[in-house]
């Protein structure tokens, strides 16, 4: 019995081993049923995961300009900015104050101009090899100092973009975080001949299935979006009242900055897909969210999301800013170049930003049953697997 | 984007490009995907075409082809990323987003609101030798010394003699120091 379930098991590493060697990523579908369709560049996917976490700047179409912490993009829709704020004042006014700090942007893509990151390279400066070499380039002197048997598994917690190589700090869980794949990494530093540890087959990760981004609602208070809403209202606006279920959060569309339609979502988004992520323009098919509001502007023309923490005031201010913080009349921290307007300095205003809740009340992601529709006019592209805080998925490109 | 016609932008190549909205960029460009009209550019000493030009920053740029207004190649180069020997940690992700939330929460959290900017400059001066927070447009240093507004050393009040005194003195040099860079800046 015993004998019979090791060549079994045997029988399907190799299977799999040979089915893997083919295929520079571990994706859900077969690629053959994906050659046809359109799919991303890889190059771009490749970078768009290497850059999630970074501060970044994003110039829209108006001139305006918003910094914040890159979390996903959907080019089809927008790109997700945590701790975001306008930085650069454009042609138009648009519905974020100049200065105050949004928990979430979301910049549609019809608006979007450019992603600046700023002291980031993706290409190491002359050697591969070079310790100068930043984190998300190429790390071939790692990539090639092990193996793992079990890719399957492994491409579950890491995106490999090798079909030979792949460095034994791919089976740190995810959930874990970045503490045991440095472990792993190290130790395979110390002593490059050792053997990688690859997981059994038998007890394989749980796998969660491909999600789109959801959102925390108790620890995403303010959502805002950057240019017009669609008409048959793809983007609900959230209430001022508690939902039913913990589901991804309705983010607002209030003050239609550009115009533009966005369709139902039909692209997944890029970028890990953990908490705190907000579906753009999907409202309609995830359940509604348990959130409670904390303070709403009775005058405000439209609500931002309800949420458990301070919440965002966006009823139109005549005078805004950071107060406090100096506003400065050119931007020097930014490489765009927005439209000449000089950007006052308001002293004195009732205060629009308001502290964000702590980070220390950060839900567990979500998971969302079944992988998001695609819509007609996209071709389902190939996928790969991406972790999220929980467990793996596999992420549709 | 007018200045490629319908031409693939081809990956290596060492571009110089400005906006629509003015910016000027020179690179290399990392990739190029036509179902989003996405360029990617990574700027920086590597991507100058002259070698003996003046090194500029390593940044990446995410250019929508739609927004390019002029175009110029510059070098041609070989592709710089090798995909195949590439990989993404997502747990070292996941912990640098995580990371960099938290930082921003704190950071936001040094901003005052309803505070004008001349409070905010003494905030910062202060936080860099005490621990200070914002509570309201007050400043509240070792959670136990309070400094009002107009942020004058007399306006300093509670906490044990010596504290509220060491307190006084270091807002007093924070506020002369400021006042020495520039009356711009208070």
């Amino acid at each position: 019995m015993a004998r019979t379930t090791n060549k079994k098991l045997e029988d399907t590493r190799a299977a799999m081993a040979k089915k893997e060697s083919s295929i520079p990523f571990q994706m859900a579908e077969s690629k053959t049923q994906n050659q046809t369709k359109a799919t991303l560049d890889e190059a771009l996917v490749f970078t768009m995961l290497c850059i999630v976490g970074l501060p970044v700047e994003v110039q829209v179409k108006d001139g305006s300009v918003y910094s914040g912490i890159f979390h996903s993009a959907n080019f089809s829709h927008g790109v997700v900015l945590k701790k975001a704020k306008k930085i650069g004042e454009g042609k138009h006014g648009g519905n974020v104050p100049l200065g105050s700090f949004q928990d979430t942007l979301v910049i549609l893509s019809q608006d979007f101009v450019q992603l600046l990151v700023k002291d980031f390279a993706l290409t190491p400066e002359g050697d591969m090899n070079s310790t100068n070499v930043k984190e998300g380039t190429l790390t071939k002197s790692i990539a090639n100092s092990n193996q793992v048997e079990n890719k399957s598994i492994v491409s579950k917690e890491k995106v490999c973009m090798s079909d030979v190589k792949v460095p034994s700090c791919i089976n740190a869980p995810s959930t874990n975080g970045n503490g045991q794949s440095k472990v792993m990494a190290k130790e395979s530093k110390l002593n490059p001949s050792a053997r990688a540890f690859s997981p059994s087959i038998a007890k394989p990760r749980p796998v969660t299935t491909v999600v789109p981004p959801i959102v925390n609602p108790y620890n995403a208070p303010n959502i805002k979006s950057v240019g017009t809403p669609p008409p048959n209202g793809a983007y609900n606006i959230v209430p001022p009242h508690p939902f039913v279920s913990d589901k991804p959060l309705l983010y607002n569309n209030i003050y239609p900055v550009n115009g533009g339609v966005t369709p139902a979502y039909s692209q997944p988004i890029l970028g890990c897909q953990a908490t705190n992520v907000y579906p753009v323009g999907v409202a309609n098919q995830y359940r509604p969210v348990q959130i409670a509001p904390t303070y709403m502007n009775p005058n405000a023309p439209s609500v931002m999301a309800a949420r458990t923490g301070p919440a965002m005031c966006m009823h139109p201010i005549p005078q805004v800013g950071v107060q406090g913080a100096p506003i400065p009349q050119a931007w020097p921290r930014t490489m765009f170049n927005p439209y000449p307007h000089n950007v006052p300095r308001f002293q004195g205003v009732p205060p629009v930003c308001m502290t964000p809740p702590p980070m220390t009340n950060v839900s567990p992601p979500i998971i969302i049953p079944g992988p998001m529709p695609i819509a007609p006019t996209l071709r389902p592209v190939q996928s790969i697997m991406v972790p999220t805080g929980a467990g793996t998925f596999p992420m549709k490109l | 984007m007018a200045a490629a016609g319908g031409e693939e932008l081809a990956v290596g190549c060492i571009v110089a490009l400005r906006t629509t909205l003015g910016d000027d960029v020179q690179g290399q460009i990392i990739a190029f995907d036509r179902l989003s009209n996405l360029l990617v550019i990574q700027e920086g000493a590597a991507a100058n075409a002259n070698a003996n030009a003046v090194p500029t920053r390593r940044n990446l740029r995410l250019i929508k082809a739609n927004y390019i207004n002029h175009f110029s190649l510059l070098a041609k180069g070989d592709d710089p990323l090798h995909l195949h020997n590439c990989f993404i940690d997502l747990g070292l992700i996941h912990a640098r987003e995580n990371a960099a939330l938290r930082q921003a929460h704190l950071d936001a959290e040094r901003i005052g609101v309803g505070v004008t900017a001349e409070a905010q400059s003494i905030f910062d001066a202060l936080s860099k030798t005490l621990p200070v927070r914002w509570e309201n447009t007050d400043i509240l240093v070792m959670n136990d010394i309070r400094v009002c507004s107009p942020y004058l050393p007399d306006n300093v009040s509670g906490g044990a003699p010596a504290a509220n005194e060491r307190v006084k003195k270091v807002l007093d040099s924070e506020r002369k120091r400021l006042q020495a860079r520039g009356p711009g800046q208070l």
